[in-house]
Parts: C-alpha cells; structure tokens; sequence
C-alpha cells in the first residue's frame, strides 16, 4: 500500500505537532511537507502535489479561505478544514463547504490529555481515511 | 502518549502564545482604536484567536476563556462596533499579561496554572457591554499593578533560564536553541585561544629580534595564519551573544505607557530601531535604567496639557537606537520642561557636592552629572512610578557596570535627552597589570586615564595626606597594598589614575606595569569572596591574573557579585 502524502497547513507549530502526532498513528499516512499560511502552503503543493491537506482558516498573509479557492482552481487534492467548527459559525462552514472542502474537523483538543487525544485522534484519522475512500 | 512528545508540545506552546502577547503588546501599547489600522487589529484578533485555540488543545480552560474574552473584544473592534479607550486597552493588556503568565506556569508543571480569572473577564466584558467603563477602572489598574510586579518576576525568571536561539539561514525550522551558558563557554575560549596566540606571538617576536634568521619565521608564520582564523571565529561567536533589543523596548514602551496612564498625562512614546542587536548582557543591563529613565520622563519631564503652553498638549518622548561599530547608542528624549541646571548646582552645592568657589567653572554637562549622584533627586513629589528611593545613580551604576557611560542634556521649556552608549562587547579586555609577590591583577585600560611616576610630580601635587591634585582635580590616594596585601620593596611609586563611573582615584603602586589582552571568566566561589576581586584570567602560560573589582574599590556594591554565591 503507498502511504498518502500530507500536507499540514498551520500558523501554529504546536498544532501542526499535533496534528502530525496524530497521523502518525496510522501508517496510510505519512507528512511530506508544513506550511505556515496560504502563500507558504501552494508553494509547497507547486513542488510536491499531496495526496490530502489539512488546511487551517485564521492565518497571516494569505488564510485558509483564500487559500481554498486557490487550490480548489487548480488541484484537485482532497482538502480538509481544520477549525473550531463552533466559533466558526454555521455560514463560515457553509462557505468553506462551498468552495469545495471535502471535510471540516475540528480542531485537535486536549491533545495532551492521554484519552481525550486518542479519542480525537481517532475521530480525525476516520475523517481522513473517509475523505481519501481508504476503507 | 510519551515524555519526549509533552515536553515538545509544551515549549512550543509557551513560545507561540509569548509570540501572540508581544505582538499584541506591540500593537496595543500606547494606542487608541483610532490609531489602529485594520491590519492590526486582524492581527490582534488573530493573536487572540489562535491563543484560544493553542488553549483548547492543550485543555487550559481558565487561558482559552481568557483568550476567548479578549478575542471577542477585538472581534468588536474590528466589526466596527466598539472602539477602544486608553482604559480598555489597558484591560487587554492586563489580559495578555495573564495569558502569558498562565502559559508559562502550566508548561512548567505541564497542568494548567492560573489564578480565578473571572474578574478580568467582567472588565473585558465590561469594555464590550459600554465604550465609558467607570465602574471598573478602579479593579482593572489595581489588578494591573499586580500584573506588572509579576510579569518583572516572570521576566527575571526567564533570563535565567533564557536561552539564545541560533538562526541557521532564513529557515525558522533549522534554528535550533542552544543554552546561554554554553555560548558563554565558547565566547571565553575562542577568548582564550586568542590570547594564548597574542603570547606565542609576544614570545615569538621577541625571540625573532634576538636572532633574526632562526626557524621561528615558519612557526610567526603559522601563529599569524591561526591568528587570522581565530579572529575570523571569534567575530562568529560574538554574533551568538547578541539579542534584538524589542523585547526590552516592548517593556520599557510599557513602561512609559503606564507611566502616562497613572499621571493622567497624554504621551506619545516612539521608539526607532528597536531590531538594533547588543550583546545579552548589555540587553540585561540596560532594561531597568530605561525603564527608570522613561517613567521619569513620563512623570517628572513632561508636563500635564494644561502647563504646555504653545507645545502639542500630547507630550512626546523618542527612543533612538542605533548601533555602530563601535558599540551600541541609545537616545532618550521628551519635550517636556526640562532640567534647570542652576537648580541642580544649588542643590549640588547644599549637598556638599561641590562648593560656590569650584562651580563657576564647571561645564554644564558637569553640573548634569550631580543628577547621577546617589541621593540626588530634584523631583517635588514622590510618584508612585518613578520616585521609589531609586535614584539616577542606580541607573548610572547599572549602565557603568557593564560598560557603558550615559550623559544627560537639558533646555529649560524644551526638554531633556539622555544618551547612554555601550562599547562593542570584545571577550578579550586591553589591562593594565601589577604584580605583587608573584600575583598578578588587572585594570581595564580603557579605565586609566594616565599613569604618573613620583618623579613626573612636584610637592604641589599632595595636597594634603592620600590626596593628589592633577590639574583641577583631587584624587583620594588608595595603596596598591591595600587590597593585594603585599607590596614590592624598591624602586619608584606609580600613580595609576583610574576613572569609573564618572569618579577618580590614584592607585600608588611600586613595580613593573604590564599590558595584556585578557579573557575573564565568570567569577566563581572562591573569587567572589575576595573583596576586590571580580574575576580572573589566565595570561602568559598559566599565571593567574585577578581581575581588579573596580565597583567594590570605588566604594559600591558589585550586583554581579552576589548572583554567584
């Protein structure tokens, strides 16, 4: 089986930690390339078009919806939208479903918290592995 | 869930939410919402946003309703629905202090660690439910207060435990974070590497003139090769000990800013050439004396608006930094009233500083130099800011320490302007050496301003007992004996002129005088407990040369002597 290649885009290091922790747990999946905001990010895709991108929306620069629209013109790479779905509101969610984002998840709480994180970790990789049709 | 992975994910989190808080202190300090453009407040909110995220993600309840309360705030601001006050802004930095604090407390026991927030987030409520919050101004400053006393033990906290980060290229994720202790030990081996060098090559040329055709061409030839690659090496490594000077001067803007607020005083404070980079220890020394001197300019400088006459009711101070080769400037001005320096000679004169006779013929930079004096303060009334019993002697004895000079200048009605310059931080020092019964001890060059044998003066010169006029100037006499316990039999007395933090003396001394470039290690134990001693080097092979402590002979206390005990 060859492992899908990610991309994680995030302002934060510290989430994109985590989110990597959490991907890390499945071996279909392996992270080739980090991206700090929306110009960062398709600079990335430009070299190495991934297979599934985990896109956060509050970035400097360029943020996440810009950067959707971007990608949704010209690759046809899976995207999912990694954000607090609650505070985003229901019309900022069904915006980014609009543009064309395969799949909205949360963003990754109590990641420290050794139950919380592998229930949540579980829940984002069944996403994932929805999103990619890997079972 | 492993160890390894935690502690990562906790150092990453305390340094991205203090990213978030300076950029939002940056933004928010010394700002109104009409001054803000609308790429700063997205910033803002952004900081805010993402702090609650970080928060969430690692299950820090009290930090992400924090967080989430400021956010919303913001969100306001920048929806047009509310504009912020001097008063609300002060909230949310009150809040970005908590945040910080939180932050750093939990990533230390790896749980969260706050104190009940539930007062802040009412004021931060409060700014949102009316633009003019009386009700709460009063809670908000004295909580402030509290802030600001633990946001300067957080920050002392941090600078021991401050580690330098290493920017390889452009790349942030190539950087890698190297303790300071470790800099400090290669900085004072290439030191020493340099100096063992400059004494092969000493011994070499002195070989090479008493016979001129031997081998050691080859071997001068070599030394000069190496010198040239340790020089090359040594300017890498002094690149390692140097620090931006924002944070300090986000602190210092602070400061000021909360100077302003207290004293009801409208100020503007602008700083330029705050990414200028000093030397770690000059960053260090220079914090609390421009903190002092900014709160001073707030309070006692600057006028309230109704005393400006034809000045901008705004009050204006400019920070200038700027570095050079060689060394580092910095330049405090406001436009505020400015210093009488006939004020200052009477005081100067009551005190006994100097005498009526004497004053007609200083200069007015000399009459200006009283205000460093310790226990000289011309101020009417003590603040709660900038009259707290430290005086501008402290400010002077902090900058001096760590080698600076600072210098005052004033016109009345116009304003006053400090300047404080720190020489390029070497690791080698040019010295003056004494030796007694084989030890050796070391004066800084630059502090000698001449060196005088008996027979260069004349009975006029002692004018009384242990005192030495020179020109217009007395010298009390201190003996060389005094603090290296010994004394050489013979010859002829020196009188070796020292000036240090703007005051004289005469050191008699009896022997030879020696020049060396020396690299001083951190004074440990044992040296700390000499009383004139403050470090020591090694020079000329093995020997072991004091380092004279120039601050304890000049009759004040070393601060950096106590840190080691």
């Amino acid at each position: 089986m060859t492992q899908k290649k990610v991309l994680i885009v995030d302002d934060s290091k510290l989430m994109r930690i985590i989110i990597k922790k959490i991907l890390s747990a499945d071996n279909s999946f392996m992270v080739t390339a980090e991206a700090g905001n929306g110009i960062e990010a398709l600079a990335e895709i430009e070299k190495d078009i991934p297979d599934i991108i985990f896109l956060d929306i509050e970035m400097p620069e360029m943020d996440g919806i810009e950067a959707l629209k971007e990608i949704r013109a010209k690759y046809s790479t899976k995207v999912i939208v990694v954000s607090s779905v609650a505070q985003m509101g229901s019309s900022r969610a069904a915006e980014v479903n609009q543009l064309g984002a395969d799949a909205i998840i949360e963003k990754p709480g109590g990641a420290v918290d050794p139950t919380l994180a592998t229930q949540k970790g579980k829940e984002f990789i069944e996403i994932a592995r929805k999103v990619l049709n890997l079972d | 869930m492993d160890d390894e992975f935690l502690k990562e994910i906790w150092e990453q989190f305390t340094i991205e939410v203090d990213e978030h808080c300076s950029n939002n202190e940056d933004i928010l300090i010394g700002a109104n919402s009409d001054e803000l453009n609308d790429e700063q407040i997205n910033s803002a909110f952004r900081a805010f946003h993402t702090i609650k995220g970080l928060s969430r993600s690692l299950s820090l309840n009290t930090l992400e309703k924090i967080a989430h309360s400021a956010e919303d705030v913001l969100g306001d601001v920048r929806d047009g629905k509310l504009a912020l006050d001097e008063d609300s802004i002060s909230v949310l930095l009150t809040a970005n202090d908590q945040m910080r604090i939180i932050a750093e407390n939990s990533s230390q026991k790896m749980v969260e660690v706050a104190d009940d927030p539930s007062e802040l987030i009412e004021s931060l409520k409060n700014i949102r439910s009316s633009n003019k919050k009386e009700k709460s101004e009063i809670k908000t400053s004295s909580t402030q207060d509290n802030q600001i006393k633990k946001e300067t033990k957080q920050i002392k906290q941090n600078e021991v435990n401050e580690v330098s980060k290493v920017e390889a290229g452009t790349d942030k994720e190539k950087s890698i974070s190297v303790a300071s202790e470790v800099i400090e030990k290669i900085f004072s081996r290439t030191g020493n590497v340099l100096t063992s060098l400059s004494d092969v090559n000493r011994i070499i040329n002195s070989k090479l003139i008493e016979n001129p055709n031997s081998d050691l061409k080859i071997a001068k030839d070599l030394i000069e090769k190496s010198n040239l690659q340790a020089s090359l090496l040594n300017e890498e490594v002094l690149d390692l000990r140097v620090f931006p000077m924002s944070d300090v001067m986000r602190r210092v803007k602070r400061s000021g800013f909360e100077a302003a607020r207290s004293s009801g005083k409208k100020v503007e404070i602008i700083v330029n050439g705050e990414t200028s980079r000093a030397d770690r220890n000059v960053v260090r020394a220079v914090t609390d004396p421009l903190m002092h001197i900014i709160r001073n300019a707030v309070d006692h400088g600057i006028e309230p608006p109704s005393e400006r006459g034809n000045k901008n009711e705004k009050g204006r101070v400019e920070i200038d930094i700027s570095t050079s080769s060689s060394g580092l400037e910095i330049e405090i001005k406001d436009d505020g009233r400015g210093i009488d320096s006939k004020k200052i000679l009477d005081k100067a004169i009551s005190k006994g500083l100097t005498s009526k006779e004497n004053s007609e013929e200083l200069k007015e930079e000399e009459i200006y130099d009283f205000i460093f004096q310790p226990g000289f303060s011309t101020a009417e009334k003590v603040t709660d800011t900038s009259g707290r019993g430290v005086g501008m002697d402290v400010v002077k004895t902090n900058v001096v320490s760590s080698g600076g000079s600072v210098f005052l200048n004033s016109k009345i009605g116009e304003g006053t302007k400090f300047t404080l310059v720190f020489p390029q931080i070497t690791n080698t020092e040019n010295c003056i050496v004494l030796e007694a019964l084989n030890t050796f001890y070391a004066i800084p060059s630059r502090n000698i301003i001449s060196i005088f044998r008996s027979s260069d003066l004349s009975k006029k010169n002692f004018i009384e007992k242990k005192k030495l006029q020179i020109e217009n100037r007395v010298y009390q006499i201190i003996d060389f004996e005094e603090f290296a316990f010994s004394k050489n039999e013979g010859g002829e007395d020196n009188y070796l002129i020292i000036n240090f933090a703007g005051k004289g003396l005469a050191l008699q001394y009896r022997g030879k005088v020696l020049i060396r470039d020396l690299v001083f290690d951190e004074p440990d134990k044992f040296v700390t407990s000499l009383p004139y001693i403050s470090g020591a080097a090694l020079s000329d092979g093995n020997k072991v040369v004091f380092q004279v402590d120039l601050m304890h002979l000049f009759g004040q206390e070393n601060p950096r002597k106590n840190q080691n005990v």
